[in-house]
Formats: C-alpha cells, structure tokens, sequence
C-alpha cells in the first residue's frame, strides 16, 4: 500500500481552517475519484484553533494513511497554506505531476482528476494549468469558463477558479501564491504569476468542480474590497499590467478590428496590419454569431469596419492605416454609427485631409465610403428587420447616434462602381442569411451562460487597467522600439526637423510614427522616415481645442475625452517626441505615469528658440525626461524659466545624417 | 530541526500513531512497539537525522530538512540519554511550527515510562474516538428528528408545490423545424453509440422525442439513455423492440420530471440486433451555430466543416421536479386535461400576416423580435391578423398573452381577441363565427405592460392545420388614442398527450 506514496502522480491539496463537517464532505468527493494513475490527498491544517478540525484532518489520515496525509501548521493565510502543501508535494511525492488546489468547503466530481490530468498530458508545454467550469452550491450559480484560454482576457477577468491543476512545470518553474494576499483572490494572482512566465490554462469541461457559495465566504468578503486587490495585483505585475504588454496580447488575438472588404467580400481581423487573419464573410458572421452564444474572447473583434480592399491596401502602403483606424475607432466610442465619404484625388505623394462630412447632392458624390459600427449593434440592427441604421437608437453610453466625415486623399478612384455604400446591406443581409441558417433563433432561446459571450472591444480592457478608453495599436513586433513625434502643423521647417530627428531615432532602432494633432497631412517629401503617419483631426472637427493661459503665454490643451484618446493613442510607444510643443505638452504628465520615455524639442525649425515656447515647455517641464535644445544659450534661458539642468540636452544643430545624430548633456 | 530522506516524507506525514525514538548514534535499537517508529538521530546540537532501517533502504538519498513535525507523533523517546537543551529545543520548535498544542510528550528513559504513556494515550484516543462517534451518532439523530419537524415544509407551500405540478409539462427544446434535415443509422452496440450533448440540464427534464425515418429490420433492441456528464452516471434508460417502433416522434419519458442537478447531460443512443438485422434510422439535423451540441458516433467520424455539424432530432420536455407526464399509465390515455404545451416556433410566429389594411404612418403592425407581435387598433373596425398553423397532432388549445408596450398609454378598455378557425377562413368569416373552432371573448386590456392571457380551446382534440387569427379593437369609435400598441406575444399550443404520438411512451428507470 505504500506504492500510493511512492508513485503519486497528483496531490490534492486541502488547506484546512475551520467549518470541519463541511471539510468531511470535501475529503470524501477527493477520496473517490477514479482516475488511471495514484493521486494523494495533502490536507495542512493552517494552525486553526478548532479542535474539531484536527480530529477531522486527523481522523481521515488515519483511516487512510496510504493517500492521505496530514500536515498541522500554525496559521499563516491560505496562500500559505497552499504554498506548504505544494513544497511538501515536491518533496514527497518524486513522481508528482500536478497539483490540484481544493478549498476545504468545496466538491468536486468523481473523474475531475483525470480529466485535468488528461487535459494537461495532451496538451503543449506552454500549459501550465488546467481550469474546470464551476457550480457554485448554496447561492447556487453555475459559471461557464469555457473556450479557448485568452490571456487577455485573464487580465480584466478572473474566469480560472481556485479550483484548478497546476502542472508541476509552472511549480518548477517557481510559482507560489503569494502569501501577502489574505483578502482572497490570490489564485489569480497565482495564474498570472505563471502567464508572466509564459505558461497558459485550458480549460476543461464536466468535472463537477462544486464551490460552496456562503453569504459570508471569502470571495464576499473580497468582493467588497475587490478594487484594491486588483490594484495590488497589477502592481505586482508591472510587465503584464502595461499597455506594450496588453497590446501584445490584443495583437496576437487579432481582435481590434475586423475590416470587411466589399469588393472582395472578405474579412480582415488584427489589431495590428502586419498580423491580419483573413476569413470569407460567412467565415466571419459566423464568428461573430458564435461570440454572442459562446465564451471565446478574442475570437471575434467587436469593431466592424466597411472598407474596400483596394483603399486599404493605399491606406496601409502609404503609411496612413494604423492612423485613419484610429480616428474612425475614436469616432466609434462617441457614435453609433459612423460614415467617412472617401475621394481620391492625383498625387506624387501621400496626403490625406480629413473634414467633416460632405453632402452628395451638394459637393458631389464621394469615390467610395468607408463605414464604422459594433459588431453587436451591426447583428442587432440586422436581426430586427429595421431598414436605416443610421435612423436607429443611439447606443447607450454614446453621445451621436450617427457622425459623417470627409477623407480627401492621394490616390486614383477606384476603376470599379463604389459598392461600399451598399456594405452595411450586404453585411446586414450576410448576418440574416447565416443566422437563418446557422439557427441562431434556436440557440437564443437555449438557457446558456452567456456572461463571458462577447466580441473584444477596446473599452473591455483599456479603462479598467489604464483609465484609457483604448490605446492606438504601435505595433507589436518583437524586440523592437518605437517612437512617436508629435507635431501640430505641417510647416516645412517643422517637418524638416522631424524628419531628421526620425533619422537618428531609426538609428538607434525606432520604429518611428509621425503624430499629427490636425486634421490633415499634405504630401510629405521623405515619408519613408515615418512608418506610419497618424493624423489626430476629431479635436479639431468636434470642437475639442481649447486654450489657457500660463504665465501670460498661451497653452493649447484638449477637452478631457480627447485628451484621453491622445494619450490612448501614444501610450504604447516607448519613447514620444514633442517636436513643436503646442498640445503635446499637456499629454505628456500621463504618458511618463505610463513608463513612456518623453522629450520635448525646442527650436527644431529655426534652431532659434523664443521664450514663449520655453515658456510653454516650463509648464510641463517635469513631465518630461529629456528636453533637447540647439545650443548653449537657450539651456541657460531654459534654466532662466525654472527648468532643472537634468533635463536639458544638447542637440547638435546640423544633423544631416543619422551618423551624425549626437546628443549630450548640458553639462 | 529534523531532518529525513525525501521519500520517507509522506510516511512521516501520514496518519497512522507513531513514535519517534531519538538517539545519540545511528545504530538501529531493538526494541519491538506496538506502532510505527522511527529512528532520529542526533547530529549536532538542534538536528536530528532519520536512520532508515533495512527495509526502507532506497536509492535515493536527499535529504529534507522538516519545515513541519511529523504528523500524528504519540511520543518522542529518548531511551539513552540525549541532552536536555536539544530535546528543549525540539519541543519549542515543534511548538512553534505546528500551530497547535504539543500534544507529544519527549518520554526519556526505559520501555516501561514509555509503555505506560501509550496506554494512557491509547485509552484517551479511544474514549475522543468514542465521544466523536456519540457525536455523529446524536448529529444524524438531530438530522433525522428534524426533518420530521423542525424543517417540515409548511402545509401551504406544499399546496402550492402541488398546484404547480399541475401545469402541463412544456416543451422545452425543439430543433426539427428545419427543412434541412437528414437520417443517420443507429450503431449495433453500445460502443458505437451516438452520444448526442443535450443543450439542458437535468434538473426538470421529463423525456425527450427521437424521429424514427426507418424501423430498420429483423429482431432487435434500441436503447437510449441519459447521461450526465460530469459523473458519468446514467440518469435513466430505456428501450425498445425494433418490431415496436413506427416512424415519427419516439417518445422516451422519465417517470417523472427529474430533481438531480448536473449541468451537463448526453443522450446515448444505441442498437442491439440479431445478425442480419437492419438498423433504425433517425432524424439528424443541422447543429447550426453550436457545434459543440453536434453528436458523436462512428457514423459521423471523420466529417466535416463546423456549418455541418449535425445533431440528432430532438424534442425536449420538461416540468416542474416532480411532475409526472400524462399518458404514461395506458388506462390514463383518454384523460381529458392531460396536456402539453409546446411554444410556438418564433419562425413560426414571424410568419404573421395582417388581413384588414391599416395605412398609418408609424409602425402599426409587425413582428417584433422574440416571438411578439404589434397589432395596434385603428379604425371602428378592428384591426386583424393571421398566423397559419401547420398541422400538430394532439392540438387541442391555443393560447397567447396581450399586453400595450407602452407605459405611457393612458387609453382603458383597449379590446384584443383569439379566434381559432380551420385553415383558410379569412378575417371576416372568422369575426362573424363562420368555421371557427375555438375562440375568446373581447378581453379589455386596462392597464399597460399588464399581460392578459387569451386561452382558445377546441372541443376535440385537431391534427389538422389551423389559422389562429389576431383581433384588437378600440373601445369606442374616434380618434386613435396614442400610444396604443398592442402587443401579443407567448404563443402556446397544448397537444392532448394521448394523442400526439403514433407510439407509446418508452418509460425510462434508473439502470
């Protein structure tokens, strides 16, 4: 009988404290399970003062000595606990294979073992833990926790229980629960603790995993002190909780944006343009159906955009993509529906000028028209039989139920009769048809928990971690910097010095994106010193500039939900250039909070620096890492203005060529 | 403190009484104890060292310093003299690590001390073992007293309970309203069963309909049962003669609705033939969004893209936990009230179509999503519409719900009406009672958003198609009072239990 020991391949693991009746019942569905392989049962008494939980502990180590075993410690919390059985499991048991985690009020189902054990041998070695659905008894409730496992989702929501298996991977790996949390929640922490290393869940379905649901249970109890617990976990994950890190994961779940082309009828899913999933339009409907019935996050993004395949690829090769996305993302979160009326117009170069919407029968008929709408509301409206979305309901949340811009941009007219117009209908018809037959009225009258069931959108995540409504998607390419430069006009001498300082920044390995707070951007000469060029016109077309005064100068800044899409949108680069001050100063206090590394530069056309641009600049000054003058001379009238020496540095005022790129401190 | 080979952990840890002898040098004592012991040697001041007797030699030798003492210890022995700051030093770090009282005296000297502590802890632990199965005994005797008292369900809820088991059981799932369906053979054992996920769990489930496309040939059984997943026990099961079986709905029933809790259930259908028997066929149809509700069997290996998934056709009925279904007992059959109800299909719903014109400028008249319909009063003479019904064996009732969707209707005694003709009879026929089989009253509707219930019921049981028309009125002629929009929604057919199945029920038990 002491084989069990010797080639224990699972151990349970039972912290026990308090309600030992209750405990019984938990050793008893731990006892018998049948499963292929031996498994152990590790229960640590965690220095509870109740006798009665001793004799039961005790009580069942004795009648089982072969499978269970008995561990009595003085009281140190139950991530303490945990962490006792797991270091005696790994001592003790030389075969372990996984250690499965059961709260000593809970159940669980006869085959719960060796389905989680079967989940984990088929699976990768990226797997680190396999999760089960959850019936939570008492209260009852049952939670679905099905579908593919998404990390990014696992950021904003906890959908893998306590209740779990953790391979003995991630506990070589050194995973433990962190002894500090006593309020609850500590498993997330714990499954983070192994997405940080790389590892992944999976879920597993019918183990009959059971939580004891009590009005006073610990998860109540954190319940209510549930947003300092996810303070504290996103401090303790610094490199999972920071918008790079977060946009990584949206950029591997291609869940941002699904562009529908109508001139080829297929569908383009990213987040970022380099990684694009193409599906058929039935392909994607479907998708789009099944995320409304089925947890699957990420599967399916929430933002539908109508888009000719042959703009998109003018949009994408001219740099302009990621930048026109953007604005149409952030006209989204403010209307139900949004229309942008394209005409393309001869030019040597890349250009593109936003206004606000034409009107047809007046100013002509556009060349093509790109659309913009929620998946969720685009199925609505197709299923209701309602015939003029943009006559509908304005969205809840959202202040216009339609908003129309103008695009003028380089570029020939497409050869083929504009079909975009008549997207939203193909769309519309393309949802009814696959519906019917995909059967959705029938599964919509099916009792499902449909809690997790949702397309991603940005403001799922964005504004829970960073207090941002979403974050403009860099890029995501590996090892790879990237920086922005923010510019408010389009003056040669301005660009010019962009220009140059996207040189040097490309020597030192940027990526380099050129910011436009207006809502054009004329022909650039040397646009391949920009990869993307990002105009920022919604400021300027919905009235979101205003003015103060600071020390009698003049400061531009934006209204508050344009301030924070400007910061959305420049929070994901690692290093953000003001070249010509203006609105950029007032991002940068929120984007150093980010991690970002900030600059501003001073005198960049002209190489001369007027005092009221130092003065702007010494508004913000300690927003700013680094400010780069042209010479000597403006350091010292910097200094004259309250800015610290250690922010000020040298540019040398000829940079002709990246080799030439030098930058050194005042001193 | 203490310190052991690795794999003698989990022995030091079990929970079987022990005693630790602890010793000056690694020589195994011969001293023969009535429970298992282990030998701790003393290696420096603070540390003592497992001597592993002969029998627990293993290959492996790291060793393992004890974060915790040994559970379940009766007593430290100390039969040669150890020094009593190291035996100090081990009580107060046992002491402090356990989180509990030292409950394991160091015993130093002969057998005789030692034997004589066992005793008297033996005979404490049998009379804790005595107290805590008086304990159990008095708890399950608490238990059982209360049961019969103190937790009786009180007389009204139980007359509530019963009064509930009297509505009909209903149908709770269909998916054979479908043109786009197909037959599959039914495997000849059970390891090439169809396991068909069901889309509810079994708390209320009362039985389920199978379509039989072909009774298959020769001598033989078919077997089905419910299973639930998450304990793969078999809920109930039941079984058929091949010769029993006609084509149509196969209806399969629990005795009653049932009151277990698993979420997650799977229909196992299967064959068992004499050789040269021919399989049933049933009804498969497409899973459509869901693919996870798609069926597995051998049949099916191998296939297909996620749009043609396939699963069995299925009719789903359940009840309040309880609930018994009419027509199970043969004598029972011609029962008059015994009933089901069966909602008709949205798709079917959605079919509506308006029989007097109505021009108005707003919306006056249309499906609304989940199975409602809009027919507002216009005119002196009432508004009407029409739902086609195709043929349902048993029908012998049909009902609906009226209610005005818009709170701020102020309008009282707005009328709306149910008549239930033969197919074809158009609005006014109906109205003036020509070939009507079923009908209500005027019912005033007087308070928005409050639904009345409009119940037609036909004198005989009908497997015809029936038209139901849709009447609402105003309560006087005049101008339109606004917001006067009279929705019916909840469309419920009752079949006649006896009557809706070529076969009788296939009752269901626990294996």
């Amino acid at each position: 009988m002491k084989r069990i020991a010797a080639d224990t391949r699972v151990a349970v693991i039972i912290p026990a404290y308090g309600q030992p009746w209750l405990t019984c019942e938990t050793l008893h569905t731990a006892l018998n399970q049948i499963a292929d392989f031996n498994y152990s049962i590790v229960i640590v008494n965690d220095g509870c003062p109740t006798t009665e939980t001793h004799d039961v502990c005790q009580t069942f180590a004795s009648g089982f000595p072969e499978q269970v075993f008995y561990l009595s410690r003085s009281n140190g919390g139950l991530s303490s606990a945990r962490n006792c059985g797991i270091e005696f499991a790994l001592a003790a048991f030389s075969q372990l294979e996984a250690v499965y985690f059961l709260d000593c009020d809970n159940r669980i189902g006869p085959h719960l073992l060796q389905r989680l054990v079967d989940a984990l041998r088929t699976s990768g070695p990226e797997i680190g833990w396999a999760y089960p659905d959850v019936t939570k008894f008492g209260f009852a409730e049952a939670a679905d926790t099905s579908g593919p496992y998404s990390p990014l989702e696992h950021l904003f929501r906890n959908f893998c229980e306590a209740g779990s298996m953790a391979s003995r991977r991630m506990l070589d790996a050194g995973i433990r629960f962190d002894t500090e949390m006593r309020q609850g929640v500590e498993d997330w922490e714990f499954w983070l603790q192994g997405m940080e290393k790389g590892f992944r869940g999976v879920h597993v379905a019918d183990t009959g995993f059971s939580y004891r649901r009590r009005g006073e249970s610990m998860l109540v109890a954190a319940e209510r002190d549930f947003a300092s617990i996810k303070r504290y976990i996103r401090h303790r994950h610094p490199q999972l909780y920071n918008p790079r890190n977060v946009l990584r994961l949206e950029a591997d779940a291609r869940s941002r944006y699904a562009v529908y082309h109508p001139d080829t009828d297929c569908v383009s899913c990213f987040t970022v343009a380099n990684d694009i999933e193409e599906l058929t339009l039935q392909e994607f409907i479907m998708r789009l159906l099944q995320a409304g019935q089925r947890p699957a996050y990420g599967s399916c993004p929430g933002q539908l955009i109508a888009m000719s395949r042959s703009l998109f690829n003018a949009f994408q090769a001219n740099g302009q993509l990621q930048g026109v996305l953007w604005t149409l993302e952030c006209a989204l979160s403010r209307s139900t529906f949004v229309e942008c009326s394209v005409r393309h117009r001869v030019a040597t170069r890349p250009s593109i000028f936003w206004t606000k919407g034409i009107d047809a029968q007046k100013d002509g008929s556009p060349d093509e028209t790109i659309l913009a709408i929620e998946c969720t509301e685009l199925v609505r409206h197709a299923l209701s039989g309602a015939t003029d979305i943009r006559g509908g309901v304005t969205q809840g949340g959202k202040q216009h139920q339609y908003l129309r811009f103008h695009i003028e941009c380089s570029g020939a007219a497409p050869d083929q009769v504009d079909q975009s117009r008549d997207s939203l209908q193909i769309l519309c018809h393309g949802i009814s048809e696959v519906a019917g037959s995909a059967r959705r009225e029938l599964w919509d009258g099916v009792a499902l928990d449909r809690y997790r069931a949702q397309t991603a959108l940005p403001r799922h995540v964005y504004p829970e971690l960073f207090n941002l409504p979403s974050v403009l998607p860099s890029g995501a390419e590996p090892g790879r910097r990237y920086a922005a430069l923010i510019l408010n006009s389009t003056e040669t001498g301005k660009l010019n010095a962009a220009e140059d300082l996207a040189k040097a920044l490309d020597f030192e390995g940027h990526i380099v994106h050129l910011f436009l707070f207006a809502p054009a951007c004329p022909e650039i000469a040397a646009r391949s010193s920009f990869s993307q060029i990002i105009t920022m016109p919604l400021p300027h077309l919905l009235s979101g500039v205003r003015s103060d005064t600071y020390q009698a100068g003049l400061i531009s800044r934006l209204e508050p939900g344009h301030m924070n899409e400007a910061i959305g949108a420049l929070a994901t680069y690692d290093r953000v250039v003001s070249v010509d001050g203006g609105l950029s100063h007032s991002l940068m206090g929120s984007l150093r909070r980010l991690k970002v590394e900030t600059w501003a530069l001073l005198g960049c056309d002209t190489g001369k620096v007027t005092s009221a641009e130092i003065n702007a600049c010494s508004a913000f000054e300690q927003a700013y890492s680094a400010i780069i003058l042209p010479d000597i001379e403006t350091a010292h009238l910097c200094r004259a203005f309250g800015i610290p020496d250690a922010r000020l540095r040298i540019w040398s005022n000829v940079i002709n060529s990246a080799e030439e790129f030098i930058t050194a401190d005042i001193s | 403190m203490l310190r052991a080979p690795s794999y003698m952990l989990s022995r030091l840890h079990d929970g079987n009484p022990k005693i630790i002898i602890l010793t000056p040098d690694s020589a195994q004592p011969d001293y023969e104890l009535p429970l298992d012991q282990y030998v701790f040697q003393l290696v420096d001041d603070n540390h003592f060292i497992l001597v592993p007797n002969e029998e627990d030699a293993h290959p492996t030798q790291d060793i393992h310093s004890f974060d915790l003492p040994p559970s379940n210890v009766w007593a430290f022995w100390a039969p040669v003299s150890i020094k009593d700051t190291s035996l100090d030093a081990l009580k107060t770090w046992c002491v402090n690590t356990s989180g509990k009282e030292f409950d394991a005296p160091i015993v130093t000297g002969g057998r005789q001390a030692l034997m004589e502590l066992l005793l008297a802890r033996s005979l404490r632990e049998g009379r804790r073992l005595g107290t805590m199965n008086l304990d159990l005994m008095r708890d399950l005797a608490a238990l059982r007293e209360s049961w019969l008292n103190h937790v009786k369900i009180p007389a009204e809820i139980e007359e509530l309970l019963t009064n509930l088991r009297l509505a009909s059981p209903r149908l709770i799932f269909s998916n054979s309203d479908t043109p786009d369906r197909g037959s599959i053979p039914i495997g000849t054992s059970y390891e090439s069963r169809i396991s068909q996920p069901l889309p509810i769990g079994a708390r209320g489930l009362l039985g389920f309909d199978l379509d039989i496309i072909d009774t298959g040939a020769g001598s033989g059984t078919l077997f089905a049962q419910v299973l639930a997943r998450d304990t793969d026990a078999v809920l109930a099961k039941g079984h058929t003669a091949f010769n029993a079986l006609c084509p149509g709905w196969l209806p399969f029933r629990l005795p009653s609705a049932s009151a277990a809790s698993s979420h997650s259930l799977e229909l196992q259908v299967w064959a068992e033939s004499e050789s040269g028997a021919i399989a049933p066929k049933i009804a498969v149809t497409p899973a459509g969004l869901l693919s996870k509700f798609g069926f597995n069997s051998q049949a099916s290996a191998g296939r297909r893209s996620e749009m043609q998934t396939q699963m069995l056709a299925l009719k789903l009925w359940g009840g309040l936990p309880g609930v018994e279904m009419p027509g199970l007992e043969r004598e029972s059959v011609y029962k008059p009230l015994a009933g089901l109800e069966v909602p008709l299909p949205d798709s079917l719903v959605e079919m509506v179509r308006l029989t007097r014109e109505m021009p108005a400028s707003y919306p006056v008249f249309g499906y609304m999503e989940r199975g409602k319909v809009l027919l507002r009063p216009l005119k002196a003479i009432p508004s009407a519409a029409v739902i086609r019904l195709p043929a349902t064996r048993g029908l012998v009732e049909i009902s609906c719900e009226a209610f005005i969707d818009d709170r701020r209707c102020e309008t009282r005694h707005l009328g709306a009406r149910v008549v239930v003709t033969s197919a074809g009879v158009d609005a006014d026929a109906a109205e003036r009672g020509e070939g009507v089989l079923a009908a209500t009253d005027w019912v005033e509707l007087n308070e928005p958003t409050i639904p009345s219930r409009l119940i037609a019921r036909l004198p005989d049981a009908r497997n015809e198609p029936v038209d139901l028309h849709l009447f609402t009125r105003l309560p006087e002629p005049g101008p339109v009072p606004p917001h006067g929009r009279v929705v019916f929604s909840r469309f419920v057919a009752e079949v006649h239990a006896a009557s809706a199945w070529n076969a009788y029920p296939i009752v269901m038990g626990e294996p």
